[in-house]
């Protein structure tokens, strides 16, 4: 994101440090007494989600301050949206449409809820299903919503029946070329994306949103 | 031996946590240290808990059979690991455990209010209660049958190493889980989702296991549980009878 400023870099390292209470307060004077582009500070923020990210799966840090720094980000866009509208007239607009859910039979609802708030706060539009979701429930889903990527979550290995079941449903529905499937949980791996047909699997909220980044042709 | 399903409810499993009996899931942060404080007081204030659990000693008919088959009272299983390499096995115990649905509904409501960490430090002390409720079952299990001469050896979760996923519907019925109204969902999975059910062997002169269902886990290394200071006291030895 080109070179940065001492303050431009200050927020930087107090958001991926977890210094709230600083980060929060430099943000908001850039943003409402230092005029700067909002777009600018949200770039900051997400520079600082990308060193929190590399520091999460270096084991560095752990979920809980995956989700801290994403709600000192999600803080941030609070302010600095409304000023984007103000200043080009028009939001922000999205990097791409994901749908995501717990496909039927599974009930876990932890990890697709922290997919689904890290995905938002990194500019998707998401659409969260729920939990225990029959596969004709995702297939009306999608014809609404008509999302750029799927997610599938499930946690036990009975679920990835599910997966495959569901993720056929939209083979034979004639849906499955129009969007990625990505699944999800905590056994995922290779094994089991070529099991359900899946075009990727993630082990974490991180990779999650790398793909969906990589897929819509975002920069890393 | 006894062999009727055996109910328990109300257990404060609340204060076991707050009073540090069972490991705890760290806070490394201050943020996260009050997270989880105020976590403990919505369980509280709200009445969030509404544990409850069963259980029940099926008793093994005849010896275990080849590939480690239990016949028991009641379903058969298949725990190899549960088959003594001395002592006699004389059954297994069988033990359901809820903190019941409201709690998940919380944490559910965090997440669409987008409190995320707040959420999170909230699932984080619902598996502490869960492991705090496994415990006391645990202990009430090995307490009943010392009374009887008997103690407990290895320790299942239906999905464990040697112990099939698909067992989990003959573990609930073998548990009498519906007196708890605990079901499975057709992935196996128990609904409420705070949960958790429990497989023991039973017998006389049962030899201290060598193995854990933690031996495998591809979290072993990382996992914080394991070096808590609690997580020794809150694993009964194997082959032990409960002094509690």
């Amino acid at each position: 994101m080109g070179d940065l400023n001492d303050q431009e870099r200050q927020l930087v390292d107090w958001l991926a440090d977890m210094n709230e209470d600083d980060a929060l307060a430099l943000a908001n004077r850039m943003l409402l007494e230092d005029k700067v582009d909002p777009m600018r500070v949200l770039d900051l923020c997400r520079a600082a989600m990308d060193v929190v990210g590399k520091r999460f799966e270096e084991g560095e840090y752990f979920l809980p301050e995956l989700v801290l720094a994403g709600e000192m980000l999600d803080s941030i866009g609070k302010v600095a949206k409304p000023l984007i509208k103000t200043g080009d007239g028009g939001e922000a607009a999205k990097l791409g449409k994901v749908l995501i859910g717990t496909v039927h039979g599974d009930l876990h609802d932890i990890g697709k809820n922290i997919v689904t708030f890290m995905l938002d706060i990194n500019g998707f539009e998401v659409k969260d299903i729920g939990i225990d979701v029959p596969v004709q429930k995702f297939i009306d889903e999608i014809k609404a919503f008509k999302p750029d990527v799927v997610g599938l979550s499930g946690f036990l290995t009975l679920a990835f029946d599910s997966m495959k079941e569901t993720i056929a449903a939209f083979e034979s529905a004639g849906l499955r070329k129009d969007f990625k499937v990505m699944v999800g949980g905590g056994q995922i791996d290779e094994t089991v994306r070529a099991y359900t047909d899946a075009d990727a699997f993630g082990v974490n909220a991180v990779e999650a949103v790398g793909l969906c980044r990589k897929w819509m042709g975002v920069a890393a | 031996m006894m062999n009727g399903v055996q109910v328990l409810r109300g257990l404060d499993v609340l204060r076991d946590v707050e009073q540090g009996r069972v490991p705890a899931t760290v806070a490394r942060r201050d943020k996260l240290i009050e997270l989880r404080r105020q976590a403990l007081a919505i369980v509280r204030e709200d009445k969030l808990l509404a544990s409850r659990a069963c259980w029940r000693v099926a008793a093994l008919q005849g010896e275990p059979g080849a590939d480690g088959w239990l016949e028991l009272d009641g379903g058969r299983l298949q725990a190899p690991r549960l088959v003594p390499a001395s002592g006699r096995l004389t059954g297994v115990a069988c033990a359901v455990a809820t903190l019941g649905a409201a709690i998940t509904a919380r944490i559910d409501a965090l997440f669409a209010a987008r409190q995320v960490s707040l959420a999170l430090a909230l699932d984080g002390v619902a598996n502490e209660l869960l492991f705090a409720l496994s415990r006391r079952v645990q202990d009430r299990i090995s307490l009943s049958l010392a009374r009887h001469g008997l103690g407990v050896a290895g320790e299942l979760r239906a999905g464990d190493p040697g112990l099939q996923l698909d067992a989990h519907s003959a573990v609930l019925a073998l548990a009498g889980a519906s007196a708890i109204d605990v079901r499975l969902t057709s992935t196996q999975m128990m609904s409420p989702p705070k949960s958790t059910s429990i497989v023991q062997g039973v017998g006389q002169d049962l030899p201290h296991q060598t193995w854990s269902r933690c031996d495998e886990c591809h979290s072993r290394e990382r996992c914080v549980l394991i070096k808590d200071p609690a997580y020794g006291t809150a694993v009964l030895p194997s082959g032990s009878q409960a002094s509690t």
